[in-house]
């Protein structure tokens, strides 16, 4: 008895010793050699600061319709021009990004934390919590995601809240799922049985031990669902299930925009158009980045 | 909602709320939608009109009052110069693809609930009587009829006429038909014929209809599809499949041949038509007629230009200016029988206050809209009654989008500093969302807070039923008579009246409409009833709708009315 206490104790340090070192997740050296991570950081951090910055940068209010100055080319007053009801194409998207980016964030928040939340109590507790939890997430997966996000904002009543719980309860599965699985991975690994040994509490072991361990994934996961919750967003907002007008967001304005093509009116569409091209790709680039920088077999090529 | 002319599911016909819901770009996942939201719709209308509320746009408007038609149809000026009837002798033969704006639900009329299903009907269908350009009632399965008395009609049919079953069209047809929409429980027809008591065979080409009380708009009401004639036989042969294969039904000029939902209609030449054309020629001059339904107008618009389909009734109203001046499509234009307006549910706050409804009514601007949003191809308006009908009351302007005179309301609705309201709008409507934007910024100007809420077609209409409501848009296809525009909407207990209204002096007047036929006398009545209404305001109407026909140049001989069917036994193709 003495005798294993003591291996065990010996043991542990031994295990814990082969414990992956938390990563620095980022390092100027990796970073450097990513150019689409500094391009996509950037964009997106430039565009946070708009979004932030729309009042001072917008001087007419984007909600408020001028009539008269309806339908008007690019001009120097207007860069990109007016819409049908005499608002400034720029100005609209500018303040569009502070739907686009609150949905993308928000959304994704509410999604990877109770993703995350369910797949680690699945995974660590197994079970018939692993089974139960499962079969719900099966059946919300069962649906196709956008008919899934319609069906609840329906459900709830339109309006920008609703629309950033739908998307996030769209995104659930997803997390849970891939959580799930490196859950099951990293649970059996020596050093978080080793954890449990010395009398971690399930608690500890889970968010202290396991949690760090299987970020990585979660945040490419994330940089990536969140250029899903954007096209989601303006999804809804053109079947008129976001945020409701005269609200300026991207989905709504380019559909709204999109009528008019054919009357020649490019303009219209030229806001919102490349706002979303833009934001999607940047994020997107940003995600592939980071799976990139934190994969270890890629880091030293 | 609002906007549009047509449609109606519940009721005979009911608002229209034309949902065109247009593919995502963006972002997909719209096609599982676009089935269910395409619910009713139609074309988002707009217009022209006569000369009152100098609308701009279009060169081509009809003549300054009351009718409609199309005596002068508008072309479009030098190139399209194709609509004059001396075009050639007519050309037997071709097929014609026709646009249509909603799929539709049956090819019944007893259960018929949209009205773009009237496109085709009108077409496979004959009724006892019809209407020409003018509105005017004219023979037509009917060849003449009188009224002894006011409740009383006797019908004299046109004989040598058979069905496309080969069966003959007789005074046991006309009796086993009225009897059908009366008493079927599925019918949706009761409502425009309820005062039917009796209809009797006299002999085999007379009919005589008992009304339990005098009804003025009933031969108008027998033009639509409460007055179309099936063949028994093929209706009793088509039983529970007759709705979707109405094989041999008619005596029109077409007949029916394949119906594939979501796809085409195809309608063949009636050999046995019994209408001849001027000079004796035997109609209809098409071999077939064929109907795609395309809800997205600006896709139907790109299909009519590149001649995949020939003939169409909606366009969007930004597209008038463009396609009249355009020579790969003929576009007429004239008044229509719609109206267009917001309506307010009178036994909620806030709109139960009177006043608080006229400031709404008073701080819309009317001309803007019609300008901003419909591009002066919609004229300005103030009550149901359009300047397509007799009724019309040219004189009747009581709001003037004065922003003061708002707030003199507001006052008196004890509500001086503005109120706060949710509107429901139908989403997937780009005109409906301008409009409501720019509606919400004229309100806001008087201080009144208009709240957009979107929601599905569908949902909206069941809630303005049930009263669940504060405010929502009415777009009405509109009837021959005033009397559909006006009488279920705002008679107390109507079928179609969302907005709960009840005036003991409107009841009485609208039911005086019904009692008389003299047209003068009814012609008073509407204009008293008109002036009440539009100043208690239940509903604050804004606009009239054009009725349109857009065509191929090669297409010959059409004619637009009022009603926007599209007739093509007198069609042919250059």
């Amino acid at each position: 008895m003495a005798e294993t206490a003591a291996a065990r104790t010996t043991a542990a340090p031994v295990a814990l010793s082969v414990a992956p070192k938390p990563r620095r997740l980022f390092s100027w050296r990796t970073v450097r050699r990513q150019p689409r991570f500094l391009i996509g950081a950037t964009f997106i951090g430039f565009l946070i600061l708009l979004a932030l910055a729309a009042p001072l940068i917008v001087r007419t209010d984007p909600k408020v319709s001028h009539p008269d100055d309806g339908i008007q080319r690019p001009s120097i007053h207007h860069l990109m021009g007016t819409d049908d009801l005499g608002r400034d194409v720029l100005g609209r998207a500018i303040y569009g990004a502070r739907v686009s980016l609150a949905v993308g964030l928000i959304a994704v928040g509410i999604g990877l934390i109770t993703g995350v939340t369910l797949g680690m109590t699945a995974g660590y507790k197994g079970g018939w919590a692993d089974l139960l939890i499962l079969r719900v997430i099966d059946a919300l997966l069962a649906f196709p995601a956008l008919l899934l996000a319609i069906s609840i904002t329906s459900a709830l009543g339109p309006n920008l809240r609703n629309t950033m719980i739908a998307i996030g309860v769209v995104a659930i599965p997803i997390y849970a799922r891939l959580t799930r699985g490196q859950v099951l991975q990293v649970k059996e690994r020596e050093y978080i049985e080793a954890a449990r040994t010395v009398g971690a509490s399930q608690t500890r072991v889970a968010f202290r031990h396991i949690l760090p361990n299987i970020l990585n994934p979660l945040i490419v996961q994330a940089s990536l669902s969140i250029a899903f919750a954007i096209l989601a967003e303006a999804s809804l907002s053109f079947l008129g299930l976001g945020a409701q007008p005269p609200t300026p967001t991207w989905g709504a304005d380019i559909n709204h925009a999109r009528d008019y093509l054919s009357n020649g009116y490019w303009w219209m569409s030229l806001g919102p158009g490349l706002a979303i091209l833009l934001t999607v790709f940047s994020f997107n680039l940003l995600g592939d980045s980071i799976r990139d920088i934190l994969d270890p077999r890629l880091r030293d090529r | 909602m609002t906007k549009q002319v047509e449609s109606n599911q519940m009721n005979h016909g009911r608002v229209s709320r034309r949902l065109v819901l247009r593919g995502v770009a963006a972002a997909g996942a719209t096609s599982a939608l676009g089935a269910l939201l395409a619910a009713c719709g139609s074309s988002s209308s707009a217009t022209n009109t006569p000369k009152p509320a100098a609308t701009t746009g279009a060169a081509g408007t009809t003549a300054p009052a009351a009718t409609t038609g199309s005596s002068a149809p508008t072309t479009a000026p030098a190139a399209g110069a194709t609509t004059a009837p001396a075009a050639g002798a007519p050309k037997k033969g071709g097929k014609l693809r026709a646009a249509q704006s909603n799929e539709n639900a049956t090819l019944d009329p007893l259960t018929s609930g949209f009205v773009s299903e009237r496109q085709a009907y009108y077409n496979m269908y004959d009724s006892l009587v019809a209407i020409d350009t003018n509105l005017k009632i004219i023979p037509s399965l009917a060849e003449s009829w009188e009224t002894p008395d006011p409740k009383t009609y006797i019908f004299h049919l046109r004989k040598g006429v058979k069905f496309h079953d080969g069966t003959d069209f007789n005074a046991d047809a006309v009796k086993f038909n009225l009897d059908r929409y009366l008493n079927e429980k599925t019918s949706a027809r009761v409502g425009e014929i309820s005062f039917i008591d009796t209809t009797s065979v006299v002999d085999p080409y007379t009919v005589k209809v008992a009304l339990k009380k005098p009804f003025a708009p009933f031969l108008a009401n027998l033009v639509d599809r409460a007055g179309m004639m099936l063949s028994p036989a093929a209706v009793k042969a088509g039983g529970a499949d007759f709705s979707r294969k109405p094989v041999g039904a008619g005596t029109g000029a077409f007949k029916f041949v394949e119906w594939v939902n979501n796809d085409h209609l195809t309608l063949e030449r009636n050999p046995n038509y019994w209408k001849k054309d001027a000079s004796g020629n035997p109609l209809p001059y098409l071999d077939q007629v064929i109907y795609h339904p395309i809800t997205d107008s600006t896709v139907m618009l790109a299909n009519l230009k590149t001649g995949d389909i020939d003939a169409s009734y909606y366009i969007p109203p930004k597209d008038v200016a463009g396609t009249k001046a355009s020579s790969e499509i003929v576009l007429r234009q004239a008044p229509g029988l719609s109206f267009d307006a917001f309506e307010f549910n009178t036994l909620k706050e806030p709109f139960n206050k009177k006043e608080l409804r006229q400031a709404v009514a008073e701080a819309i601007d009317r001309a803007q809209i019609t300008k901003t949003v419909y591009f002066g191809t919609e004229q300005v308006g103030y009550g149901p009654i359009p300047p397509s009908s007799w009724a019309f009351d040219p004189t009747l302007t009581p709001y003037t989008g004065s922003v003061d005179k708002a707030k003199a309301y507001l006052k008196a609705g004890g509500k001086p500093d503005g109120f706060t309201f949710e509107y429901l709008l139908a989403g997937g409507n780009p005109v409906g969302l301008q409009l409501l934007q720019l509606v919400k910024d004229q309100l806001a100007k008087a201080g009144i807070t208009l709240n957009i809420t979107q929601s599905d077609a569908p949902k909206i209409q069941a809630d303005a039923r049930a009263g669940n409501f504060q405010a929502t848009g009415y777009g009405w296809s509109g009837r021959i008579d005033p009397d559909g525009n006006i009488y279920n909407q705002l008679h107390t207990g109507g079928g179609l009246a969302d907005t709960k209204y009840s005036n003991p002096q409107v009841d009485d007047l609208l039911d005086k409409t019904r009692a008389t036929s003299d047209q003068a006398q009814r012609k008073d009545f509407f204009q008293q009833v008109q002036k009440l209404i539009v100043d208690d305001a239940p509903m604050a109407w804004w606009g009239f709708a054009s009725s349109y026909l857009l065509t191929r140049p090669n297409v010959q001989g059409m004619q637009l009315y009022a009603d926007y069917i599209m007739r093509f036994d007198v069609a042919w193709l250059k």
